[in-house]
């Protein structure tokens, strides 16, 4: 599925990805760059770790800090939406960035919808797994429609606040 | 009252830009109506029976007379001339159309008005005390809080996709006017140990199918760290909150099925690491918004003001109306003046967009251009003078709002019902509309004293009756209307839920079951026992004896 | 004040368990338009109209899916929301319940704003 790199100031972008979903059961090839279900790193598998590199994905329902043995050794984590209603997600993303310190591929998948890629964007994901229907143009309207926000969040942004009292 | 800046200009021309193309992406066909659905909720926009409805905020209540001239205009302009004014202190109307809405908008954000998340799965628009900086027994005025918790909520990235909607109220008077314990959050303004201003924290509560009155999850909470205490109260319920099943989603559910206990123990905990990770506001944007809420310059008046105890003595309609519906103001010569939205026989709420401008050149005119918005579907005209009240009386009576029946029978809120909602089962309006014709006159309605009858068409609670001192539910059996009653309910900081009597009644047998009450609670009271202190004691056997002894 | 979102129910689900106590009645289909949410009715003549006394009443099995098949096309074609094939009374196009009685007519609270007389 084509793959858009999102982030603060530029347009989603097509990105050449060559993360592949790892069977169940399969040994990576050390050239692979694979990605498991968390069920696979929780259950201990640490042949996984003999690909190229390693990502985990998660569901709503997942709690990211459950992540922490083995987030250094995970480049990418996928966050997919079951429906683009299951707001755990942006709290998933939030907390890798802010609480865990993730640095690597924060990826959303699944069902959300491109008007939410403003929401996305701010805490914390940078890249989207579409459709080859997905209206790029859409996502790229989402992440411009704003130029002044009321919190802090991941993007490092300043909220409104920060602006009102800059010196 | 606040005043945007462009900063907060900014944030809702967006918005309106943002749904011009989503909306223009539905009508060519670019979206499906499954994916509009939730970006047109979130601004508000429904479709219920005859047509959309737009609900647009009205933040914790308050309005400028600029601000309610717009929405005048909004409905002689884009509706058929009127608009319902909700139990969320917001405005809805009724006849909408989807091409329009982006033009709509557009001209309420001209006077900073709009529908942003007056709907959907998120943090909603938050209420207040509609006497906010008027009343005498307030610590501090809610609305500085409040209007830190609607910059916060709009629009936050983590929680706009919430298991169900969330509400949150303020209240910041020793009177619970707000129903915070009704809430998902409850903020109550206390003062700490060392007498500093601070909130009292409940959590939890709701109507609805499941009516829950709110624990007490915090007592005191220092000002400066409200919000990351909030964030800690959201994000526990983001992540742990049922998405499973839609009648168990809202936070009451959670609270109850891990204990107040526990969840108390998750928000802590949660919030132990979020409060240093920079979600509070500095305190120079506090000191900021308070500023907007300093009290208007009034004037220094000696009491008695002499023409304002003629005409009372002379009138004895004035003088009845001043009783009911002008509450003292906290400066002397001054009065907090309700406006009753329930004429005898009118729908409650409903105001039209004469009505409406009438009232915002009144509060032009005598208010210090401000006017508030009730939960219970009434507008205030904060500020004015005792010298002038005869006059605004007098002016309201020509547009049919001087009824002076507040927190009295005819006082009644209702949803708007099978008359307008999708979702109803039963009409709520036709039942308030004829409630108030049987005590209609001035003496009876004195006679009962307070008594808060509240009406919802179904289990969704709209109307609150979960809350009144009399609720009605209707309910929809065997293909008919059918109306169940309860008694017992209080919103305010004794906040209980109404007992459910018995069997329901038919719709032409309400009213006729409501007397019945009514003449029982007479007969049983005891010398100056209002109706829910006299439910208190005696509790629902008497009540229910009568109702069904002759049915 | 009511939640839209409170209950996600579509609108045919809504005709086939809520409305289903009239056999002897007739069907029609109805829905709102997209763009301006008026409340419209298939006609007899294969248009969409606002008057529920032109709306096309089918008593068989194969009439009614013809109704689905009309409803399904318009919501595809992005022309109306809230699809439902309602019953009707006996012999009219009078809907069956109170509900749907409402939303032909308007709010019986507002007589001034009816779009006919009631039934």
């Amino acid at each position: 599925m084509p793959v858009l790199s999102i982030a603060v100031g530029s347009d989603p972008a097509p990105i050449n990805d060559n993360w592949v979903r790892l069977a169940d059961g399969a040994a990576p090839n050390a050239t692979d760059r694979v990605i498991v279900p968390f069920a696979r790193l929780k259950g201990g598998d640490n042949q996984i770790f003999g690909a190229a590199a390693v990502g985990v994905e998660l569901g709503g329902a997942d709690q990211v800090e459950d992540l922490k043995p083995w987030l250094d050794r995970l480049s990418i984590v996928v966050l997919r939406f079951a429906t683009f209603k299951d707001g755990r997600l942006f709290t998933s993303a939030r907390m890798l960035r802010q609480r865990l310190g993730f640095k690597g591929d924060v990826r959303a998948a699944g069902d959300f919808l491109p008007d939410q890629t403003a929401f996305l964007l701010r805490t914390g994901v940078s890249s989207l797994e579409v459709s080859d229907t997905f209206p790029v143009d859409a996502a790229a309207s989402s992440a411009r429609a704003y130029s002044v926000r009321y919190q802090h969040a991941v993007d490092g942004l300043p909220a409104a606040y920060d602006e009102r009292h800059a010196p | 009252m606040y005043i945007y800046d462009k900063f907060d200009q900014t944030i809702v021309r967006e918005r309106v830009a943002e749904f011009r193309g989503q909306v223009q992406r539905r009508l060519a066909g670019e979206l499906s109506e499954d994916q509009f659905r939730p970006l047109r909720l979130m601004n508000g926009l429904y479709l219920q029976l005859h047509a959309y409805m737009l609900r647009v905020a009205i933040p914790y209540g308050t309005m400028s007379s600029a601000q309610l001239k717009k929405l005048a205009y909004i409905a002689q302009t884009y509706d058929r001339g009127y608009g319902h004014f909700t139990t969320r202190q917001n405005i809805q109307y009724n006849w909408i159309k989807l091409e329009q809405v982006p033009d709509l908008l557009n001209d309420l954000a001209e006077v900073q008005l709009h529908g942003i998340q007056t709907s959907g799965n998120c943090i909603r628009n938050v209420t207040a005390d509609q006497f906010s900086g008027v009343a005498g027994d307030e610590i501090e005025d809610p609305r500085i809080v409040s209007e830190a918790v609607r910059q916060w909520s709009t629009f936050h990235p983590e929680f706009s996709f919430l298991p169900r909607k969330f509400k949150i109220a303020v209240n910041g008077a020793a009177r619970d006017r707000a129903a915070i314990q009704f809430h998902d959050i409850g903020i109550q303004v206390v003062r700490g140990p060392e007498g500093d201003v601070g909130y009292a924290i409940y959590a939890g509560g709701g109507m609805g199918r499941t009516p829950v009155v709110a624990p007490l999850i915090r007592a005191f909470l220092p000002k400066a760290e409200l919000l990351s205490y909030l964030e800690a109260i959201l994000r526990v319920y983001n992540r742990h909150g049922r998405r499973d099943n839609i009648y168990k989603a809202r936070i009451k559910i959670l609270v109850r099925e891990i204990g107040a206990e526990e969840f108390t123990r998750q928000v802590e905990a949660e919030w132990a690491l979020l409060r240093n990770e920079g979600v509070n506001l500095p305190e120079a944007e506090m000191s900021r918004i308070q500023k907007f809420f300093a009290p208007p310059p009034y004037e220094k008046i000696a009491a008695p003001v002499v023409a304002f105890e003629q005409a009372r003595a002379s009138n004895p309609a004035f003088a009845r109306w001043v009783e009911t519906n002008v509450h003292t103001h906290k400066v002397p010569g001054y009065g907090v003046v309700t406006i009753s939205l329930k004429p005898v026989g009118g729908i409650p709420g409903d105001a039209t967009a004469e009505q409406m401008s009438q009232i915002a050149d009144l509060a032009e005119k005598y208010s210090f251009a401000e006017v508030r918005v009730t939960h219970v579907q009434n507008l205030v005209l904060p500020n004015v003078k005792q010298a002038d009240l005869f006059a605004v009386w007098q002016q309201l009576g020509k547009i049919g709002f001087a009824d002076a029946n507040l927190g009295l029978i005819g006082d009644i809120i209702a949803c708007p019902g099978l008359d307008y909602c999708a979702l109803a089962n039963a009409r709520s309006i036709p039942v308030a509309q004829q409630i108030s014709e049987r005590f209609r006159t001035p003496e009876r309605m004195k006679e009962i004293g307070p008594l808060q009858i509240k009406i919802s068409g179904c289990i969704n609670a709209c109307g609150h009756h979960h809350a009144g001192h009399i609720g009605i539910l209707g309910v929809e059996r065997a293909g008919e209307e059918l109306y169940q009653i309860t008694l017992g309910g209080a919103g305010d900081e004794t906040a209980s839920i109404g007992e459910l009597l018995g069997p329901g009644f038919k719709g032409d047998q309400v009213v006729d079951a409501v007397e019945k009450i009514v003449n029982t609670y007479i007969e049983l009271r005891q010398p100056g026992e209002e109706f829910l202190a006299a439910y208190r004691r005696v509790g629902k056997a008497p009540f229910k004896e009568r109702l069904y002894a002759s049915a | 004040m009511a939640d839209e979102n409170t209950q996600v129910i579509e609108p045919s689900e809504i005709s086939a368990h809520r409305r289903s106590n009239k056999a002897a009645g007739g069907k029609i289909a109805t829905g709102n338009r997209l763009r301006d949410g008026v409340v419209i009715y298939l006609a007899a003549n294969g248009e969409w109209t606002t008057d529920v006394d032109q709306a096309r009443r089918e008593t068989t099995a194969d009439g009614e899916a013809a109704l689905k098949g009309a409803l399904d096309a318009a919501f595809k074609a992005n022309y109306l929301i809230d699809a439902a094939v309602i019953d009707t009374v006996p012999s009219d196009t009078k809907p069956a319940r109170l509900r749907e009685q409402i939303r032909a007519v308007g709010p019986t609270v507002r007589p001034d704003l009816a779009r006919r007389a009631n039934w």
